[in-house]
């Protein structure tokens, strides 16, 4: 496979920079020779040097921008008029009168291009020919400058020009000579400006879009060249040009006529001579094209008609035989540039290529080795398409890897098997870990928009029924005093209610918006891989067609029921299907049982509400108060229920508690509990992530702010090392510091059902008997007995555990990663001074997030986690971290890897007023915190080191996995 | 008697080599299939047989006489025409006229004429006068394949007849392929889908990469040969 | 009443243009090729007839029909030797290659016949007239003009749309390369439809000639009438560029009627304002 390191991009060559040394020498004596040579060598010089110019204007228009004119005189008559008016008319001085030329010839472009623009190819040509002789015939018209039959130049306005008494005496010549060299003087400037400007233009990327531009215009513009801009810009510029040379032409004549201001034979026949014969879109070929005419011309213009004939028979013999003309057969045999404005790709022992040949449509042969693995005869009938990074699935991890990719700048393809996104509002409790992602994506604002904010989702209740007896409460979320300053004080990010329906589109269509192309309706069906990449087959649902996908990598975020990882052979531990749960979701109107409590979440413990589901009867709110959702258990081993809508509203009731409300019954759905953790979640250039490798119960509301993390944790790493600018084995990192997260979540989630029991048995629900019994036993703990004052505690003590599912912030923000992409700076752990799973630490120890403090930048807040993240990788140090700041520099550098360095502390860009940054940073105000493009620390040092250099690379190098 | 004979054919575009030795023969009224990936090399085949790809002369023989190298309109009247991929109709032509331009540089006597043309499709007698763009792509192809029958072919060559139509349509265009063999011209059929080539052909060859990697009647060869020689590879 | 007579003169005037524009249409719409030097063969059409005339002492009828078989070799010549070479997707050889053969040819005019002006004498076709009502009179040479216009464009659409050749130019025109698979050789009915054009060429030089003076140069101006023609009426349609023609003779004659000196500027504008407001011509036939 190409190594991009081994390639180079040169823009210049030995002998172009040699040669361009010669050019300077020659313009410095083209400027002293008035000096040196007669009045009529010099006049000789003058043409050619005026033909030269005219010529890089036509090539530019022509040869560059595939603009053919035969209707430049008309720019070139414009000018002559206008310096001629401006000395005559207007008392400028001629200079001046010059300059005005051409500035108006740029002006009067615009209208003219505006028409002729309309038209293309040939067509276009005469077109310029027509607006030439519209120019022509109205100019006829000025009777100021005499019409039909023109004027001449009075001496003493030719005398005025800037510099000319000067000259006269300094050279000792008359004024009418001294006029000639003054003349000579502008128009050799004049060529080095023009030359000097379309060379330097075509340099650049625009420049070399526009050659783009000639050779193909369709192709151009498919990657991205603003084809009518390019096009507009290079006519204005042809036209000033033209006019001011046509200015300065009819200067040094000192006397016009329309016939031959705009004359067709001498600034366009002779023009596209010299252009042709030298070399169409080279720079070097009109100058060798301008200096073959003046040779012709000197010997042969006496002939007259033969001569021109025999210019014309010339030119369609280069035309056919050698379309480059002259400097292009230099080109193509000596390979020999003076201005050159070709890039080249000089690789290990690619040879050069040839750019004169045409793009060639190839229809080129499959990879070897690769085929669609269990397909029958169903053989690929569509094409393929490539990108760098195939996405299965567009839920919440495969829509966030997208979108991030895409930030990236890495081109990828997201394929969904539906028509459209999650249709049933399923995860719906945003973290403030997956916030921190979408502020990265930009997207924070409009997710918070479609939100239900932190202080509506806390107020857990746990009751016999809504309507019923509240048997306890927990705040949940952060809402309680003690525990809201804990997630204010974590994240610049609040955690908020918003359910998938919701996230996934804004999630999605930034992706789309940056650059990720999604299909749907588009199924996955099978891969195979090998060390170039991935071929993934997969079917277009709507042509009912095959075809494959080539990428580099593929990301496999399909789902709890992932066919990827299946295939893959992912080990897995756990196991699916351990309970049935049901969603039934409703609409109604159920303020009145909760806006004075409100909450994300209700949890109603009665008689069957205890078998299967996720360990008691749920109430969840979608839409603040009247959408819906209500989770409910069966017993696995029955299968799903299969409930008409009279019988799920009879449950849904029973949780409601009230039998008269107006309830609207919505989409069923059946899922069942899973206890399941994929032991590895890569193979080869496959990672799955998402539900595919953790498939959890809903509870503790980690599903799909898990998924997101993992999108964040890998897809820096795809771009550095499809960059190359990190070791294909940087990828391993992920399984490494991911699949622990994953373990710890499915854990977790599994444990938050059981916490349920106890609530139910101390409740004396589950003893079972008839529902007056139950009544019976729930009511018993209201007595003022022991037994009873013992039940009351335990009840207490079990719902306070539930914090345990709706605290946990030390799971939601505390994940500690552990790889070869962590760098250990050879200190301990610090103790976890409080429980660790309800509890977030912040620390900049190696591994860890980087704590959230809040900052100040140009007048306004910003966090820590504003300065990190987005693709690259950044250092912090304080206001004695000079030697680290410019450490990263070098390592930047030196690595070619986007690493950004900023201080903090007064009189730096970033000012720590609050100080909780020396607080928190763990590190001396020399030392530093570098951390991930995923805004975890990747190595600290408390001071400065010795070698801060040296230390920064090394440490650089060991987390790309680079030499 | 053998028909049509390619001797080690090979074929470029440019620089880039597309067919890398490809002898295939046919036999007179006989049909044969060729079957592969796209890029496997079918359609330069086809553009290297009806001359708009250049050949060595010998290495491509008709009626044991060399046509490599002849230029298209040379290759048609000597009796090959071809049903051009993506059917190709000249939109500023009607159905008819369109029909009518098929026997221009080839006019032989023979079966096929537009009376036979129209009741082998009678769908197009009916719109005769209309643009032939304003069809249907299955009236189209049958417009694309009568074109080529007035020409009265002694080889019919046909690339990729059913490409973008719908199942039902590629039935009625492969009956009236039954109906042309029968009237005992010979075809190649030029197919990726390889059911349709399996049950209309005597014979199959299997493309890849310019290359044939399989030859023989369909009856003898399984599914797991094709697949193979239809990817190529061997199994993981 | 004045107006009536500058709207005949326009419109007869129109069937001169229009002839100047067949050919040109006719090139277009099959190869996609603009002959730049397509003027210049209208002169050497006319310089033909002339030669015949003068130096043949041909009766010019008989010259004429010469005149026109000269063309047809010329441009049969022309297209098989030299412009078939030029065509492809680049726009560049073509141009340049028919530039350089107007210049060739102005000049190999130049010096054959001299810069003198010339003038085709019909006999006293040239000052015939037909009296119509109120004063009103019509040339004979603008009415036969126009007429032989009608008949070309007659015969040009019998020829595109009812023989075998035409339905050849115009599958050519659609997709050369498939055309070929039917027997069409490319090269041939390029060069037949510029023989074809050239013949039409040699008969818009006829009347050239006959309703004013020629000489070498004046090649490039009717170029550009024929161009503006065609684009005023569309492409695609010969009935389209006979009415760009006629519009176009209509504007001129107004123009002169304000002013002598504006004729032609007034035919430059009227074209430049139908191009920005209906680039596509004002009876474009929009081809599949």
């Amino acid at each position: 496979m190409l190594d991009p390191k081994n390639y180079t991009v040169a823009k210049s060559t030995r002998t172009s920079r040699t040669a361009l040394v010669f050019i300077f020498v020659l313009v410095v004596l083209l400027a002293v020779a008035p000096a040196l040579v007669s009045r009529s060598l010099l006049q000789d010089l003058f043409f050619v040097l005026t033909m030269i110019a005219l010529a890089q204007c036509w090539n530019l228009l022509a040869g560059y921008g595939g603009l053919v004119s035969v209707g430049q005189q008309a720019f070139v008559g414009l000018g002559a008029y206008i310096g001629f008016a401006g000395s005559i008319l207007w008392g400028l001085n001629p200079m001046l009168a010059i300059l005005l030329a051409g500035v108006v010839g740029a002006a009067l472009s615009v209208p003219t291009a505006f028409v002729v623009f309309r038209l293309q190819g040939a067509y276009f040509a005469i077109g310029t020919w027509v607006a030439a002789e519209v120019y022509r015939l109205v100019f006829a018209q000025w009777k100021a400058l005499g019409g039909g039959t023109g004027t001449s130049l009075p001496s003493g306005v030719a005398k005025s020009i800037a510099g000319l008494s000067w000259v006269r005496e300094g050279l000792d010549i008359k004024s009418s000579a001294a006029r000639d060299v003054i003349s000579y003087w502008i128009a050799l400037a004049l060529v080095v400006v023009i030359v000097g400007a379309i060379y330097a233009f075509l340099r650049t990327r625009s420049g070399l879009a526009l050659s783009a531009l000639r050779d193909n215009e369709t192709a151009a513009e498919s990657i991205g060249v603003d084809t009518r801009r390019a096009k507009f810009a290079v006519y204005i510029f042809a036209a000033f040009g033209a006019a001011i040379t046509g200015a300065l032409i009819f200067f040094q004549k000192a006397s016009i006529t329309p016939q031959s201001a705009f004359s067709v034979i001498d600034w366009t026949a002779f023009v596209l001579f010299i252009v042709v014969i030298g070399g169409i879109g080279t720079i070097e070929g009109p100058i060798i094209g301008a200096l073959i005419l003046f040779v012709l011309q000197n010997w042969f213009a006496d002939y007259g008609t033969w001569y021109l004939m025999a210019l014309g028979a010339i030119a369609i013999a280069v035309m056919l035989v050698a379309p480059r003309g002259i400097w292009g057969l230099v080109q193509a045999k000596y390979d020999f540039s003076i201005f050159p404005t070709r890039r080249r790709l000089l690789g290990p022992d690619t040879p050069v290529p040839d750019y004169t040949q045409p793009i060639r449509e190839m229809k080129l042969p499959p990879a070897k080795g690769v085929h669609a693995a269990d397909t029958p005869l169903e053989v690929p009938t569509m094409f393929d398409i490539e990108t760098d990074v195939l996405i299965i699935g567009s839920g919440p991890a495969g829509g966030a890897s997208a979108a991030l990719l895409s930030s990236y700048g890495i081109a990828n393809i997201m394929i969904e098997k539906y028509g459209w996104l999650a249709n049933t509002p399923r995860a719906h409790i945003t973290n403030q870990r997956a916030m921190e992602v979408l502020r990265e994506l930009g997207i924070e604002e409009d997710a918070i928009a479609k939100s239900v904010p932190q202080e509506l989702m806390g107020n857990n209740v746990f009751c016999t029924a809504l309507a019923g007896e509240e048997i306890g409460r927990l705040l949940t979320w952060g809402n309680h005093p003690s525990r809201k300053a804990d997630y204010d004080l974590a994240s610049p990010c609040r955690i908020c209610d918003i359910p998938q329906t919701l996230l996934e589109p804004i999630i999605v269509a930034k992706a789309m918006e940056s650059g990720t192309i999604t299909r749907f309706k588009t199924e996955y069906i099978s891969h195979t891989q090998d060390e170039n990449g991935v071929v993934a087959t997969v079917r277009d649902r709507v042509a009912n067609e095959i075809y494959r996908i080539r990428a580099k990598y593929m990301i496999g975020a399909d789902g709890a029921n992932s066919l990827i990882a299946e295939q893959l052979g992912l080990p897995m531990d756990g196991k699916m299907g351990l309970e049935g749960s049901m969603n039934i979701e409703f609409e109604a109107d159920l303020s009145k049982y909760v806006a004075h409590r409100p909450s994300v979440l209700y949890w109603i413990f009665q008689p069957g509400a205890d078998i299967g589901g996720i360990g008691a009867g749920v109430v969840r709110m979608v839409r603040p108060w009247n959408k819906w959702l209500s989770i409910y258990g069966f017993d696995i081993k029955d299968g799903p229920p299969n409930l008409s809508t009279d019988e799920a509203e009879q449950i849904v009731r029973q949780l409601i508690g009230d039998d008269e409300i107006l309830i609207k019954i919505g989409k069923l759905s059946y899922w069942t509990i899973n206890n399941m953790v994929a032991r590895r979640y890569a193979k080869g250039r496959v990672f799955c992530m998402g539900d595919a490798v953790h498939r959890h119960p809903p509870t503790n509301g980690l599903g799909s702010n898990t998924s997101i993390q993992d999108a964040y944790n890998l897809c820096w790493k795809l771009k550095l090392v499809l960059e190359g600018k990190a070791d294909a084995s940087l990828l391993d990192t992920y399984n490494d510091e991911r699949q622990p997260v994953g373990r710890q979540i499915v854990t977790r989630a599994n444990k938050s059902i059981e916490d349920y029991g106890p609530i139910f048995e101390t409740l004396g629900i589950t003893q079972g008997g008839s529902a007056d019994d139950v009544k019976r036993r729930m009511d018993s703990r209201k007595q003022p007995t022991v037994e009873a004052e013992a039940k009351r505690k335990a009840l207490n003590k079990y719902i306070r555990q539930k914090s345990y599912e709706f605290n946990c912030h030390g799971v939601e923000l505390g994940q500690r990663y552990s790889s070869s992409a962590i760098v250990s700076d050879h200190t301990a752990e610090p103790e976890y001074t409080r429980d660790r799973e309800l509890y977030y630490h912040p620390t900049t120890w190696p591994g860890a997030r980087i704590p959230h403090v809040w900052l100040d930048r140009d007048q306004q807040s910003v966090s820590t986690l504003d300065l990190v993240g987005r693709g690259r990788f950044v250092l912090l140090t304080g206001v004695s971290g000079a030697g680290w700041m410019e450490a990263a520099a070098r390592a930047s550098a030196e690595l070619d890897i986007a690493l950004d360095a900023i201080q903090i502390g007064p009189g730096c860009s970033v000012n720590d007023t609050f100080g909780d940054w020396a607080m928190q940073s763990e590190v001396s105000d020399s030392g530093m915190i570098l951390a991930r493009p995923d805004g975890h620390v990747a190595w600290r040092s408390h001071m400065l080191s010795a070698n801060p250099t040296g230390d920064l690379l090394a440490v650089m190098r060991q987390i790309l996995g680079r030499t | 008697m053998t028909l049509l004979k390619t001797h080690a054919l090979t074929a470029y575009y440019g620089d880039f080599q597309a067919l890398y030795g490809i002898s295939v023969h046919l036999d007179e009224g006989e049909t044969v299939s060729i079957v592969g990936a796209n890029g496997a090399g079918k359609s330069t085949l086809m553009a290297a047989l009806t001359g708009q790809l250049k050949s060595a002369a010998d290495m491509i023989e008709f009626d044991d006489k060399p046509i490599g190298g002849l230029r298209p309109a040379e290759i048609l009247s000597r009796g090959i025409a071809l049903v051009p991929e993506g059917r190709q109709l000249f939109p500023s032509l009607s159905v008819e006229e369109n029909l009518q331009v098929g026997n221009y540089g080839r006019k032989t006597r023979g079966p096929w004429n537009l009376t036979r043309v129209y009741s082998l499709f009678p769908i197009l007698k009916e719109r005769k006068n209309q643009a032939s763009t304003s069809l249907s792509g299955g009236q189209q192809q049958m417009v694309a394949v009568g074109r080529a029958l007035m020409s009265n072919p002694r080889l019919l060559l046909c690339d990729e007849i059913s490409l973008g139509l719908a199942p039902s349509v590629i039935k009625d265009i492969y009956k009236a392929m039954a109906e042309i063999r029968s009237e005992g011209a010979s075809v190649v059929v030029v197919e990726q889908n390889i059911g349709q080539a399996l049950a209309a052909s005597d014979r199959l060859y299997c493309l890849l990469e310019g290359r044939v990697t399989l030859t023989g009647r369909p009856d003898d060869l399984t599914r797991e040969q094709i697949r193979l020689a239809y990817f190529g590879g061997s199994n993981p | 009443m004045i107006y009536l007579d500058t709207i005949i003169q326009g419109v007869l005037l129109g069937g001169l243009y229009a002839l100047f524009a067949l050919g040109l249409s006719l090139i277009f719409g099959i190869m996609r090729l603009v002959n730049l030097a397509h003027g210049d063969l209208m002169i050497l059409g006319a310089f033909a007839v002339l030669v015949g005339v003068d130096a043949l002492g041909l009766p010019i009828p008989l010259a004429a029909v010469l005149a026109g078989i000269f063309m047809f070799m010329v441009g049969y010549a022309l297209q098989y030797v030299l412009l078939n070479r030029t065509l492809g997707r680049d726009i560049l050889p073509p141009l340049l290659v028919t530039f350089g053969l107007s210049i060739i040819l102005q000049n190999g005019m130049l010096e054959t016949f001299s810069a003198d002006t010339q003038r085709l004498n019909m006999g006293g076709l040239q000052e015939a007239s037909i009296s119509l009502f109120g004063g009103l009179a019509i040339g004979m040479v603008p009415l036969i003009t126009f007429i032989s216009a009608i008949v070309v464009i007659l015969f040009l659409n019998w020829l595109f749309y009812s023989t075998e050749t035409g339905r050849a130019f115009r599958a050519t025109s659609d997709n050369p390369q498939i055309a070929q698979l039917m027997g069409i050789d490319n090269d041939r009915i390029f060069a037949l439809a510029m023989a074809l054009a050239m013949v039409i060429v040699a008969i818009a030089g006829l009347y050239l000639g006959a309703r004013a003076t020629f000489d070498p140069l004046i090649g490039p101006s009717r170029l550009i009438f024929a161009f503006e023609a065609v684009i005023i009426g569309g492409l695609g349609s010969f009935w389209g560029t006979l009415a760009g023609g006629i519009i176009l003779g209509l504007a001129q004659t107004f123009g002169a009627q304000i002013n002598p000196e504006w004729q032609i500027l007034s035919g430059h504008i009227v074209f430049l304002i139908i191009l920005v407001i209906r680039p596509k011509g004002l009876f474009p036939r929009v081809t599949g």
